[in-house]
């Protein structure tokens, strides 16, 4: 593991200043639609909902309070939406005959795949689907978007002690799927 | 010295905040070898969420080659199936639930019902001059709140107020005709016109 020297992902620190919708999009939409595609596994789904996110923040620019922070906003619309598409995706079972996920295309690797295999990739991705929607989120806003227990625990209507304890079966399960394609 | 950390220890103190457990992390900084663990864990969730990212960044359908196509096609069929087969039996259970709430009736319930004769008037009937109003009377008694005929289809609403009440059970014809001024329908069966008439028209 001593080639594993990979630095946590950490969200941008720069300050937003400029809040034009064009801006917001042109900034969140790849967090966004990385974010949908984790959550629903699907990348035709996550397109549709990180659409529905952005028109919902035109919306709210429009005829909505302005919000403090249009990033923590936006990370919870899409978590909202993704819950919403979860719902009414039972159908999606019909509609995915005939194809499957799983490609996840890294002939273009870059370092940070140097270090890890392709079949440790899909591991780990088949694991991480296989957590539940509510240690997915957790993971998510935690590892991936870098926000604090607290805040996790905030916007997921959770204790503290519930995110920890989610965020540590997620890692479990995690470290479990990649040692086990070693 | 306390032992060394096992690996849920390390992943809870690595999930907790870092006023968490100060006994073991006083102890992971004197420890060389959990130190070296810890590393390890946080570098391991450092390369897993780098390639979840990144697999979700090069997430797109393919189609089903891996699959042996025997198992596609058992797969599908069975789909199509399930699908198919919910939707009729839906489908079935819905007409079956919307006749009920109409009333419907097997037309063999009601043999009697449909040989009244056609221009027997309310008040004939009331008396019970007719074979008409016997037959109905009969058949409202075997059939007890029903009050359709072959082919007839009384709205649940209308059959609150019954306009037959009186001559269903051998009352007079003021008993039939006391409501005579609401604008009540009934149908008499194998009637030509088919329609249905004001009870006040005709009694």
């Amino acid at each position: 593991m001593s080639e594993m020297a990979i630095p946590m992902r950490k969200p941008a620190a720069v300050p937003e200043t400029d809040f034009t919708a064009d801006a917001l999009f042109r900034t969140h939409q790849q967090r966004i639609v990385r974010l949908c595609r984790m959550l629903l596994g699907n990348p035709d789904d996550a397109d549709e909902v990180s659409q529905e996110v952005f028109l919902k923040m035109l919306g709210q620019r429009e005829h909505g309070p302005e919000p403090a922070d249009w990033r923590a906003w936006l990370t919870r619309v899409a978590i909202n939406a993704c819950h919403d598409r979860h719902r009414s995706g039972w159908w999606k079972w019909w509609k995915r005959d005939g194809r499957e996920l799983l490609d996840t295309d890294l002939t273009s690797r870059d370092t940070v795949h140097e270090a890890i295999s392709h079949e440790q990739t899909d591991a780990l991705w088949r694991a991480f689907r296989k957590l539940t929607a509510r240690q997915q989120e957790v993971f998510i806003l935690r590892q991936v978007e870098g926000w604090s227990t607290r805040e996790v625990a905030k916007s997921l209507v959770l204790s503290e002690q519930a995110v920890k304890l989610q965020l540590f079966r997620a890692m479990r399960r995690l470290r479990e799927a990649l040692r086990s394609e070693r | 010295m306390k032992p060394c950390l096992d690996e849920n220890q390390l992943l809870r103190l690595w999930a907790a905040e870092p006023d968490e457990f100060p006994d073991q992390r006083s102890h992971l900084a004197g420890c060389a070898q959990c130190t070296a663990n810890y590393n390890q864990l946080s570098q391991e969730a450092g390369t897993i969420t780098d390639a979840l990212t990144t697999a979700a960044d090069h997430l797109r359908w393919r189609d089903r080659t891996a699959i042996p196509t025997a198992y596609a096609r058992i797969g599908d069929g069975l789909r199509t199936a399930a699908i198919f087969s919910g939707a009729v039996a839906f489908g079935g259970a819905a007409a079956f639930a919307l006749l009920v709430t109409l009333g419907w009736h097997p037309t063999s319930a009601s043999p009697r019902l449909a040989s009244a004769a056609p221009d027997t008037s309310v008040a004939d009937l009331a008396a019970g001059r007719s074979a008409a109003s016997e037959n109905m009377a009969i058949a409202n008694a075997e059939m007890g709140t029903s009050y359709l005929t072959a082919g007839s289809l009384y709205a649940a609403d209308e059959l609150t107020t019954d306009p037959l009440a009186g001559l269903a059970y051998g009352d007079s014809a003021q008993a039939a005709n006391a409501n005579a001024g609401e604008d009540l329908l009934f149908c008499v069966p194998d009637d030509d016109s088919a329609m249905c008439s004001s009870s006040g028209g005709q009694g």
